[in-house]
Parts: structure tokens; C-alpha cells; sequence
């Protein structure tokens, strides 16, 4: 370890922060200052390890390795790869995002910034941790403040959904808990005491092939119910809905990438063959996955709750271009992760604005918001048109690379996957005309008042980035490649 | 002098011994004495009998007293566990009992001598001893169980443990006769030889034998089906026995049953194993089950102790030098996590009573913030949560469990964990996501020892948290069994 | 084998003996008496007077106290019996070891004296 520890800083920071929050007076603007500017130096840390990010260098760069508990070969190891690099630098953008978004909170306000910077410290561990203890640690760290976000501050059903949450999730991670054990102890009785995953990607795929079937389950089950994948899916619309505008951001924006991220980390490059027979089921699944949700958003009245389900959706198309096995597919999944995190999460940001103004999230209650508030009815528009994947804008790219490499591996389901583009229009599109074109039929909907220089403030980091990769994906996509495609050899002995 | 020698081996239990004798007498002799004398002479002696044990850890083991107690760094670890639980207990009692007017002698020469049968149980290792000591701790806690006399859940809670205990106790005498029978002895060791060279081979009551050991010791331990009495005894039982029963109890009935199963008859194992594992699958799975539907916060407690019990219960399955250890590291973190609690439960005054019911729990943590977010750090440790000394402690049991190929077991913890997180989230959610009622300002309790009590608790689950390879290997250190 | 269980088989015969020896009696008696059941016959004995009030009278702690002192008492003289028997053998060792079982036992009693249990009033 030399230099600057910058992957530890992205944790203390927001570690430090959250101590700050504890001993600072109960006042709330000050609070929320503290949150925003400790969140922003998070992201400008990021921004610091995009930049010394080489870009050619397909392993892990800026490693950290302290040890933690020598006997069983557990340590503090961090890193970035190509994978792991754009995630880490989405999550620490819409955090500060977040807090920007949050003036509505005005009880607890404490509790709420201590606990929004514990989430963003545990899934930033998640997505760098190398050593799979420290990664469980930090996956199950994840659930205490969420459950805290959505339970406290959430809305009407907030206790329900909070609770189907924590349960389901406790339940896949204890379960992976158990497929992380017995990988040790496999591991172990070939004389190598460690958890570290370099260690665990060449010593996993020679275990036993029972074994390892036993092992990828268990962790397939953990990271399909965070996607979510079809039929495990159900706990995500509750927890979307009553989630408050920064929970259902950061739920949709990285939560569910962690359980993507999880299968490209995890799954595929640790037990190869399994992945390889379990990939048609895996696709069939994610197609599943793409039509329900677009199916199910289609007959959606609660606008939160389509965006909800639009998330089952296009986390459908990440999970079928993982499992196509090929370069295209997998940096276009890879590419999706971010950009779901962009427009979803801008989704959610509008939806909570439009909340804080009429208080209901009902369709019907709205109509010919376009009239009355033009900036705001263009912006959703574009991050509409970035969910449902129109040319020039990001979504079109990941959906593009998905199709096409899914189409490399199994024309059926990439036929059936792109009738989710079709679906995503048709939701999409439906509710914006319902929502923000014709006459206004209601009177509270006259005063709807426009966007303002706050809100502006904090979409326009998401705009720019939705249309800068519809553009120019080159340097989001150069960045993955090396590991992605190192990835995949392990996968297919090279290239689709 | 034959039959005493290596007779330092029992000088703490001397040292308990002795100071129950002198608080009886001096309360004898003074009984209408106040202040706090009573707890500060308890806590010094089991602080000294502590620090004297300490002496044979490391040590090599070896036997005393005519074969009867073995001095070994199990016994060691275990009897630390037991006396911490005790030192607790006794910090947490005079803020219970003194505005209840039961801040008597008699309570901690009680706790004393039970912790004596308790530190026995931990280091004998003749059956007989073990039943000596099993009676020793049971006949005080029975009457510790039943110290508020005035209320009649505490009678309830003393008859029920007594009948029940005594039944179990039975239970456990008829298997160390039929254990005498089948080698000719009482003593674990000379046991361990006799059944390693196939002695008991032909006894074909060595199944009923085990199947009765493991009754007797199995009701001590509070695991399924023979818990009854647990959470009628922890809820009627004064607070600080309860918590006292809950750990050092079940650290006390493990380790004996660790050195009766593990050390003694591991030639048995095909006997005991598979009913103990089917045991130990009903305690997680019934008890977790059960809880959810508790609306009485201490006997929501109760019933998450026995799925605790459950867990050890695992490692003990396991049957390896890891298995030892993953019990002896869990029953250390189980005491603090359980003393924690119930030391939370006794802080949340209302009127003259703790607040029991869970609905009273209430916006807790709106109101009291500090108090309710320690109270929340044992729940979550319970469950299991990362990083707090719980999650290592279930960790290491699922290892050893899957070194020594039973890894079905791990399975079914997760989900008796699962179907647990339920309940102690649930208390976390009234604490925390409800708003309280106006009219009550949930009044706290803190007397000093009761402040210190839960502060170490919550030192030690955090620390075990974030340390965990300390304590681990201190554990497995501890796996040095007697000759 | 068969020697193994001889043993428990002449228990098990035992207990079958007194089982139809106590039922059988009793069964006899019942089949062989005159039924003639009359009111002062079936009322309950009281050497001769007529019963009051309940037959259940609680009685008072202090015989029980006494009686629980009593046994603990006694046994510890069952435990000197063996002792005083073969203490010559046993040496030095024999005698301190007993004296501390009777000091431990003292020191209960003293307790009890102190707490004024042995009153009696």
C-alpha cells in the first residue's frame, strides 16, 4: 500500500461524517450541509480514482490489503477493476444528489443523514471489497440504514414494506453467508486458509463439481433476490414505493446493481461451468423478468409504483446481457448498471418532486402538468425517453450492446427482449402523455409550480451524464473492457 | 493425603464458598445493614476467584481431587464466562431489588453458591460431580427464581423450574447409572478409555444411557422439548436472575455437556449425534417460531435463548476441536448480547414496574435514543448481524459445522435466523419507527451498576465485532482438554 | 444374554407379586364383605368425638422449619457415622476434612441463629 489510501478514504469519509452528524447540534440545515458536503467529497474522491484509473489494465488497481483476522485468512482488502470502477464512482454521485433532494425530511433529521452515510459507506464496501468476509460484512451492513430509511421516514405502508425487506434480503445474505463458508472450508481442505477472492479465482472452478453447484446456488439465491430476479422480485415494489426520494434513489440507483454486480464478481468468474449451464435459465429468467415488469408497469396508477416496476424490467436486461456470455452483452449489462442508476434514479428524483407538490402519486390526479411547468415536463422527458432507450441517449446504448450480444447467444430470448424496448415505450410513454399532455382537470394542478433552482441544481448532473453516454460512451466503455472481457475468458476459453 | 491432590484447582470455587458463608453471617449477625456492601463483597469475590482461575489457563491439564475435577484451559474459559454472567448479574441486582425492599444476603449467597455449581459443572469431570454440581446451581436458582415473594408469576416461575428440574435431574442420575453400569465408573476419562477400546460395544443400553445424559443435561441447557419451564421461570424470575439464569446457566450445562459427549464418549458418537442434531434443528426452528408470537418482551427473550441454545448446540454436533471452540467463543458473546438485553429491559422503568409489554416499547427510541440504540445492538447481535461479536459467533458455528460435513445444519440455523431477525427487528421497529404517547415520558431506571452492566455488555459485542480473531483464537486455545 | 436380563426379569416378577398381592386383598375384601353402609360408619374418625369444621388445617411454618433443620441435621450425623467408623485408618486428613464439613455445617446453623429461626414463638 503506497500513497495515498484512496479506497479507504471513500469509506472513512463518509464514516467521518456520520460521527460528525452524531455529535453535532440537533439543527437541521446544519445537519444537512454536513451530509451534502461530506457526500461531495466522497464524490470528488471518486472522481479521483476515475481519473488515476488506468485504463488499459485489466485487474485490480489502488489495492489495499491490511489483515483483519490472520487465522482464518480474513483481511481488509479493497479494490477497483474496470467492473467495480463505474459503480463505485454512480454511488458516490447520487448520494450528494440525494442529499440535495432531501429538504423535505424535517423530523430526525439527524438519524436520516447518520443513516444515509452509513448506507453510502457499506455499498461502496460492497462493490470493493476483494475479500469475500469484508463483502458479506458490508452487504449485510447495507440492510440496517436502509430498513431505518424506509421505515422512518417512508410513507403510508412503510413498516410493511420495510419489514418484507429486511427479511428477504437477510434471507439470501445468510444464505450466501453459508455458500461463502463452505467455499473456505472446500478451498481449505486443499491446504489454503483464505477468503481473499483472488485467491478464491483460481483455487474455486477446480473444486468439485457438486460443490460448487451447492455454492453458486447459495449465492445465486442471495444476489437474485437483490437484482431482483423473477420470482424474487416481490419485496422490490413495496420498498420502492414507501421508500422516501432518497431511499427509492439509492435503492434503484445502486442497491439493485449490487446484486448484478454480485453475479458478474461472483457467480461467473468463480464456478465458470456452472454459470455456463445455469445461463439459459438465468436468460429465460431475465426475460421473464423484462415482460412482467413491463406488463406489470403498463396497468401501474401510482407513478412510483410503475417506476418500480420498471426497474424489475430493465434489471431484466442487465441479467440477460450477463448471461449471453459474450463481450457485447456483457459490457452493454455492464454499461445498463450505470445508466439504469442515471435515469431511474432521475425518475424517482421527479416522481418525489411531483409528490412534494400534490402530495399523491396517482395518475389520474394529474393531466396537462405540461402546460404549467415546461422545464419540468422536458426533463422527464428525456429521462423517460433514456429508460425506454431512443437513440442519442444512454439507454439506447446498453440496451443496444445487450440485444446484440444476447442475440449472439440465444436469439429467442433476445427476440423476447427487445419486445421489453416495445413495452418500456409503452408505459413509459402512456403515462408522461397522461401525466403532463392535455387539458388540466384539476385546479390544484394549475398551481403546479416549475422546477426550481435547487431542483435544477440536482438533475443536471443526471441529464448531462444520460445524454454524454448516449453520445459518447467511448471512455464509460474503453474503462470496462479489460476486465470484462478478462472475465468472460475465464467463461468461454475466449470470446464469444 | 489421598483424594486431595491439586486441590488449588477448586480455590476459586473455595473462594465463592467462602464469601456466601460470610455475607450469611454477616447479614446474620447485622441484618438491618443498607448500602451496597452486600454486592461490592459479591463482586470482589468472584473478581478474585476469576483472576485465581486464571492461573491454570494455558497450563497442561490435569486431573484433582481423586479424579473428580480436571484443571484444563476449558475449564478456564468456561468458568470466566460463568463468572462474567455472575459479576453482571450482581451489578445489574441492587437497582432491581433495592426499591422492591428484597436487597438481602440471602440473594447473593444464592448467586454465589449457584455460580459455584455452575464453575464446578465447568471444570468436573466425574458424572458424579456433574450431578453434584447440577443440583448445587439448580436448588438456588430455584429459589432465586421464586425471590419476589409477593408476586405470584415469580412462585409460578420457582415451582415450574423446581418440578421440571427435579424431573430432569432424575433423568440424568438414571443415565449415569446406567453409564456406571455399562464401564464400571463414574470417571470421564477412565470412560473415554474404557468406550475408545470398544468396552461399551456390547452394552446394548449405551443408546438409552446417552439418550438420558443428554435429557438431563439438554433440560439445563433450555433446548427443545425440554424448555418448558424456560419462559415461564425467565419471565416470573426477578430480572437479574433472569438474566444470570439465561447465561451462565447455559455455559455452565454446555460445557458439561461438551465434556460428557465430546471429551468422554466420542466412541458414541453415532449415538448421540444424530438425536442431538435433531434436537438442535427442533430448538432453532420451534423456538424462533414460537417467539414471533410473544408479546412480553422477557419471554420473547426466553424464547430467543433457547434458539441460542440451539446454535451451540450445533457446534457441539460438530464434534471437532473447532466445534469446542465455536461453542465456548459463543457462549462468551451469548452472555454479553443476553445480559445486555435483559439489563435494557430493566432500565425502561414504567410506574414502579419494567415495561414488558412490547407495545409499551413504543417510540423508545425517539424518547431515549441512547438507551433504546444499545437495546437495538444486542437485538441485532442476536440476529446475527454483522459487525457486531454475534454474526462471528454464528460464523464460526456454521464453519465448524461444515468442516466436520454437516453442513445441513448451517442451512436450517439460517432459517430458524431469518424467522428470529423477524422478532428482533420487530422491537426495533416499535422502538424506532413508532411515534410514543404523549403522556408518557418512559422514565429510565439507570441505576450505576446497571449503567456499567450494559456498557460492558455492549463492549464486549462490539468488540467481539470488530475484533473477532482475539477471541477466536482465545477460544481455541481453550480447546485443551483434560488428560 | 438370557443371564443378563435374569436379573431384571426377577425385579419385573417382584413387581407383578406386590401389585396383585396389594389389588388382590383389597379385591378380596371387596367381594367378601357385607355391603351395609350406614351414615356414622362412612363420617370420618376423630378418636371417637364428632368432627368440626374442615379436616385441613394449615399448619405452622415454624414445624417445618424445625423438621427442615432436623433432616439437614441428621444426615450430616449419617455422614459421621461411617467416619467415626474408620477415621483411625484415614489419619490426620480424616479429621480436618471432617472437622471443615461440621465447621461448613455450623456455619449454616449460626445463620439460622442469627436469623432467629429458632424461636419458637
Amino acid at each position: 500500500m503506497n500513497g495515498i489510501p484512496w479506497l479507504s478514504l471513500l469509506l472513512f469519509i463518509p464514516l467521518a461524517g456520520a460521527i460528525l452528524a452524531a455529535l453535532a447540534p440537533r439543527r437541521d440545515e446544519l445537519l444537512k450541509r454536513i451530509g451534502l458536503i461530506v457526500s461531495l467529497a466522497t464524490f470528488g474522491v471518486s472522481l479521483v480514482v476515475f481519473a488515476k484509473f488506468e485504463v488499459s489494465n485489466a485487474g485490480f488497481q489502488l489495492v489495499e490489503r491490511l489483515t483483519w483476522v490472520p487465522d482464518w485468512g480474513i483481511d481488509y482488502y479493497l479494490g477497483v477493476d474496470g467492473i467495480s470502477l463505474l459503480l463505485v464512482v454512480l454511488t458516490a454521485l447520487l448520494f450528494p444528489i440525494c442529499f440535495l433532494a432531501s429538504t423535505g425530511v424535517n423530523k430526525r433529521v439527524k438519524e436520516y443523514v447518520i443513516a444515509l452515510l452509513i448506507t453510502e459507506l457499506a455499498i461502496l464496501g460492497v462493490f470493493m471489497a476483494l475479500d469475500m468476509v469484508l463483502f458479506y460484512v458490508f452487504w449485510e451492513a447495507v440492510l440496517i440504514p436502509m430498513y431505518l430509511l424506509i421505515g422512518i421516514w417512508g410513507y403510508e405502508r412503510r413498516i410493511y414494506a420495510t419489514i418484507k425487506f429486511f427479511i428477504y434480503t437477510l434471507a439470501g445474505g445468510l444464505l450466501m453467508l453459508v455458500g461463502i463458508v463452505v467455499l473456505h472450508v472446500a478451498v481449505r481442505g486443499q491446504g489454503e486458509v483464505t477468503f481473499s477472492y483472488i485467491d478464491f479465482l483460481e483455487l474455486a472452478p477446480q473444486l468439485a463439481l457438486g460443490t460448487q453447484a451447492w455454492i453458486f446456488a447459495a449465492l445465486a439465491v442471495a444476489f437474485a433476490i437483490k437484482v431482483p430476479v423473477f420470482p424474487f422480485h416481490t419485496w422490490l415494489p413495496d420498498a420502492h414505493t414507501e421508500a422516501p426520494t432518497a431511499g427509492s434513489v439509492i435503492l434503484a440507483g445502486v442497491l439493485l446493481k449490487m446484486g448484478t454486480y454480485g453475479f458478474i464478481r461472483f457467480s461467473l468468474p468463480l464456478f465458470p461451468e456452472i454459470a455456463l449451464k445455469a445461463a439459459p435459465y438465468m436468460m429465460a429468467a431475465a426475460v421473464v423478468g423484462i415482460l412482467y415488469g413491463a406488463a406489470v408497469s403498463a396497468v401501474q396508477s401510482d407513478l412510483k409504483r410503475l417506476v418500480a416496476y420498471s426497474s424489475v424490467s430493465h434489471l431484466g436486461f442487465v441479467l440477460l446481457g450477463l448471461f449471453a456470455f459474450t463481450l457485447q452483452g456483457a459490457q452493454g449489462s455492464m454499461l445498463q448498471m450505470v445508466n439504469h442508476g442515471l435515469s431511474t434514479g432521475a425518475l424517482f428524483l421527479l416522481v418525489g418532486m411531483l409528490y412534494e407538490r400534490r402530495h399523491t402519486r396517482a395518475i389520474e390526479d394529474f393531466g396537462g402538468i405540461g402546460s404549467v411547468a415546461p422545464v419540468y415536463s422536458g426533463v422527464f422527458l428525456i429521462v423517460a425517453l433514456s429508460s425506454l432507450g431512443l437513440p442519442g441517449l444512454n439507454g439506447f446504448v446498453g440496451e443496444f450492446f445487450i440485444l446484440s450480444g444476447a442475440f449472439q447467444a440465444n436469439r429467442l430470448a433476445a427476440i423476447l427482449g427487445a419486445g421489453g424496448v416495445v413495452g418500456a415505450a409503452l408505459y413509459l410513454l402512456w403515462a408522461y402523455q397522461r401525466t403532463f399532455h392535455g387539458p388540466i382537470t384539476s385546479d390544484s394542478n394549475r398551481v403546479f409550480k416549475d422546477l426550481t433552482t435547487r431542483e435544477r441544481v440536482l438533475l443536471a448532473p443526471l441529464i448531462i451524464l444520460i445524454v454524454l453516454i448516449g453520445v459518447w460512451p467511448q471512455p464509460f466503455l474503453e474503462r470496462m473492457e479489460p476486465a470484462v472481457s478478462k472475465t468472460l475468458s475465464a467463461l468461454v476459453g475466449g470470446g464469444p | 493425603m489421598p483424594g486431595t491432590e491439586a486441590w488449588t484447582v477448586l480455590l476459586p470455587e473455595l473462594v465463592i464458598v467462602g464469601a456466601a458463608i460470610l455475607l450469611l453471617l454477616v447479614d446474620a449477625a447485622v441484618p438491618e445493614s443498607r448500602g451496597p456492601h452486600l454486592a461490592v463483597i459479591t463482586l470482589v469475590a468472584l473478581v478474585v476467584a476469576a483472576v485465581l482461575a486464571f492461573d491454570q489457563w494455558g497450563a497442561d491439564a490435569q486431573l484433582a481431587l481423586g479424579g473428580m475435577v480436571v484443571s484444563d484451559s476449558f475449564g478456564v474459559f468456561a468458568r470466566w464466562v460463568i463468572l462474567g454472567a455472575g459479576a453482571l448479574a450482581t451489578l445489574t441486582a441492587p437497582g432491581y431489588l433495592k426499591p422492591r425492599n428484597l436487597d438481602r444476603a440471602e440473594f447473593y449467597a444464592l448467586l454465589l453458591l449457584a455460580t459455584t455449581g455452575m464453575t464446578l459443572l465447568a471444570v468436573a469431570s466425574d458424572l458424579v460431580m456433574v450431578f453434584i454440581a447440577i443440583e448445587l446451581l439448580s436448588l438456588a436458582l430455584y429459589v432465586m427464581a421464586g425471590f419476589e415473594r409477593g408476586r405470584l408469576e415469580a412462585q409460578e416461575a420457582s415451582m415450574k423450574y423446581f418440578l421440571l428440574g427435579a424431573f430432569s435431574s432424575a433423568f440424568l442420575l438414571y443415565g449415569i447409572a446406567f453409564v456406571f453400569g455399562g464401564t464400571g465408573t463414574t470417571n470421564l476419562i477412565r470412560i473415554r478409555a474404557i468406550a475408545s477400546v470398544g468396552g461399551l460395544d456390547d452394552f446394548r443400553l449405551a443408546g438409552v444411557a446417552v439418550a438420558l445424559l443428554t435429557v438431563g443435561l439438554g433440560f439445563k441447557a433450555a433446548m427443545v422439548p425440554f424448555h418448558m419451564w424456560t419462559p415461564d421461570a425467565y419471565q416470573g424470575a426477578p430480572t437479574p436472575v433472569t438474566a444470570f439464569m439465561a447465561a451462565a446457566t447455559k455455559a455452565a450445562a454446555f460445557a458439561a455437556l461438551i465434556r460428557v459427549l465430546v471429551l468422554s464418549l466420542p466412541a458414541l458418537r453415532w449415538d448421540w449425534q444424530p438425536v442431538l442434531a435433531g434436537i438442535t434443528v427442533l430448538t432453532i426452528v420451534f423456538a424462533s417460531i414460537v417467539a414471533v408470537a410473544q408479546t412480553d418482551v422477557k419471554r420473547m427473550l426466553a424464547y430467543s435463548s433457547i434458539s441460542h441454545a440451539g446454535f451451540v448446540g450445533i457446534a457441539v454436533v460438530a464434534a471437532s476441536r473447532s466445534g469446542v471452540a465455536a461453542a465456548l467463543m459463543y457462549l462468551l458473546v451469548y452472555t454479553a448480547m443476553t445480559v445486555g438485553a435483559f439489563g435494557s429491559v430493566m432500565l425502561f422503568r414504567e410506574g414502579q414496574s419494567e415495561r414488558v409489554h412490547i407495545a409499551k416499547y413504543s417510540g423508545l427510541g425517539i424518547k431515549r435514543p441512547a438507551a433504546a440504540a444499545l437495546f437495538a445492538l444486542f437485538l441485532f447481535s442476536m440476529a446475527g448481524i454483522p459487525p457486531t461479536g454475534g454474526f462471528w459467533a454464528k460464523w464460526y458455528v456454521f464453519f465448524a459445522a461444515i468442516r466436520a460435513d454437516q453442513a445441513w445444519l448451517p442451512i436450517v440455523a439460517v432459517a430458524g435466523s431469518v424467522i428470529a431477525a423477524f422478532f428482533y427487528i420487530r422491537v426495533a421497529v416499535v422502538m424506532f419507527m413508532q411515534d410514543p404517547p404523549s403522556d408518557d415520558d418512559m422514565p429510565l431506571d439507570p441505576s450505576p451498576g446497571l449503567r456499567m452492566a450494559i456498557g460492558i455488555s455492549a463492549l464486549v459485542v462490539v468488540g467481539t465485532g470488530i475484533a473477532p480473531g482475539f477471541f477466536l483464537s482465545l477460544a481455541e486455545k481453550a480447546t485443551a482438554f483434560g488428560p | 444374554m438370557t443371564d443378563y436380563y435374569v436379573s431384571y426379569a426377577a425385579v419385573a416378577l417382584l413387581a407383578v407379586v406386590i401389585l396383585l398381592f396389594g389389588v388382590g386383598t383389597f379385591a378380596a375384601w371387596r367381594l367378601l364383605r357385607p355391603q351395609r353402609p350406614n351414615w356414622e360408619k362412612l363420617s370420618i374418625y376423630e378418636c371417637g368425638i364428632d368432627a368440626v369444621g374442615e379436616s385441613w388445617k394449615q399448619p405452622n411454618v415454624r414445624y417445618y422449619i424445625f423438621a427442615f433443620l432436623f433432616v439437614v441435621f441428621d444426615v450430616e450425623a449419617l455422614f459421621l457415622f461411617p467416619w467415626a467408623v474408620t477415621y483411625e485408618q484415614l489419619g490426620l486428613f480424616a479429621v480436618v476434612e471432617m472437622i471443615l464439613f461440621v465447621v461448613i455445617l455450623f456455619f449454616g446453623l449460626a445463620y439460622a441463629w442469627g436469623r432467629r429461626v429458632l424461636e419458637w414463638a
